[in-house]
Formats: structure tokens, sequence, C-alpha cells
């Protein structure tokens, strides 16, 4: 490769909010965190189909539960 | 540093390619032989500047600087002449090609909207690959915040596999995220 002409490249430790982490090289700087990746990602993982939806019904309820109440007070 | 993409390939995936398809000779056992991220623009006609802010971003995603691509002839019709700079491209090969593909299986595909696994049909007859990236912010060198265009982009794992089956178990082994029928 010509030298000189490309972008800084060096080894990189990517962690993910999983928890999951391995060393790759990159332009990204020694360190990298991730939302997601393919260690947790539902289609890797083989479909557990949105295990957080629930927990999001769940909190949308709770968060509007009341609402009604303070409409008529 | 090895790769662990590679790494993989050889402890993993180039023994169970050689038990599946039985191969006499070592040497048929198919191997990625590079990968090449093209970027076409042909909005650059209008926007010269284009051409540069995605040389900067595909060297970024790559890590590797990218060639300017131009126009082999002129077409009047799009008001195309001849050796304008019409798209952005990188070849990897060795150690990076096997980083480029261990970070876009591990951190980039996982980020793409609505993710339901890549097509497994998109091979060409001869066992290479192409896969269609819809936006290029799904790779975590890119900050959202700097990008003003989204653009799309194909990648290309060019094998040295002689059939359409034997790519596709090799890209299988190599953790490609296929869909199911």
């Amino acid at each position: 490769m010509k030298p000189e002409i490309h972008p800084k490249y060096e080894e990189t430790k990517v962690t993910c909010a999983c928890g999951a982490s391995f060393v790759t090289r990159s332009t990204m700087g020694p360190e990298v965190h991730l939302d997601i990746c393919s260690e947790c990602h539902p289609f890797f993982t083989g479909k557990q189909k949105l295990v957080d939806t629930e927990g999001r019904v769940e909190r949308f309820r709770r968060k509007y539960a009341n609402l009604g109440d303070k409409k008529s007070n | 540093m090895i790769p662990r993409m590679r790494e993989h390939y050889e402890k993993q995936a180039l023994p169970a390619l050689k038990q599946e398809f039985g191969y006499a000779n070592a040497m048929q056992i198919p191997k990625i032989t590079k990968i090449v991220v093209n970027c076409g623009l042909g909005e650059a006609l209008q926007n010269p500047k284009l051409i540069e802010t995605t040389v900067e971003e595909l060297g970024s995603i790559t890590g590797q600087h990218p060639v300017i691509t131009k126009a082999k002839k002129s077409i009047a019709s799009f008001k195309l002449r001849e050796g304008q700079n019409i798209g952005v491209a990188v070849t990897l090969r060795g150690d990076r090609m096997y980083e480029f593909l261990d970070r876009l299986i591990s951190m980039a595909i996982p980020r793409i909207r609505d993710f339901r696994g890549v097509s497994a049909k998109a091979f060409d007859g001869r066992g290479n690959y192409t896969l269609g990236i819809r936006e290029h912010i799904i790779f975590p060198e890119i900050s959202y915040d700097k990008v003003d265009k989204i653009k799309g982009m194909n990648i290309t794992v060019v094998t040295t596999a002689g059939t359409d089956e034997e790519g596709r178990a090799l890209l299988r082994l190599m953790g490609m995220p296929f869909r199911k029928n």
C-alpha cells in the first residue's frame, strides 16, 4: 500500500453494552463502546423476539395510568 | 496480531468446509480473496464536494484510502463526460480484509434498522457475494452528527469458491447472518 495516504489504523478494543468484547484493528482509536453487537442482536441469538417490548408497554401504562385522574382534578 | 476472523477461518471454517464438500486437495477449499467496497456517486456531478467527504468516510470505515472511480465513457443523457469522478471504491486484502469482515459482521450489521438477515441469494453464480448497504451510518466509525448525506454502498466478497453453494457455505461459516428461506 502507498505510504502516508492512509488513515491511522490501530488496535481497538470493542466493548458492547451486553458485556461482549473483542480486539480488532480500526480507525476508531483504542476503545469503542457499542449499544448492540452480533453477540446480543436478537437475529444473531436466535430471535428472543424483543423481550423488552412487554416492559415498554407496562412502563407506558404505568406512566399514564393516572392521566385520567389529573384531568378530573 | 492475527485477526480473530482469520483465526476463525483457519481453525473452524476450513476443516468444516473440507468435511462438507470432501475436497481432495487443500487448495480447493474456498477462501476469501478480497473484499471490494464500492460507493457509486452519480450525484457527484452536481456536487463535486461529495466525493471528498465520501473518500474521508470510506477511508475511516475501511482503514484504507479509497480510489476515486471515473466515468469510462461519456453519456450525454446523464450529462456525463468521460473521466469525470463518479464514485469511490476500496479493495481490501489480507488481514485488513478479515478485520473489515469482522467489524462488518460484529459491529455494523447488528446496527442496521429492522435487521432480519442478509439475502442468501445475492451470489453471482461463481461463488462471489455482494451485499448492499443502504445507510453508511451503521458503521461505528461514522458519527451521526457529522453526516450531511446518507450514502449507500455495495460490499462485494470475492472468493475462490467455484459455485454459489460453496461460497454460501464459506460465508455462513464465517458468521454471515443469512436470512432463512
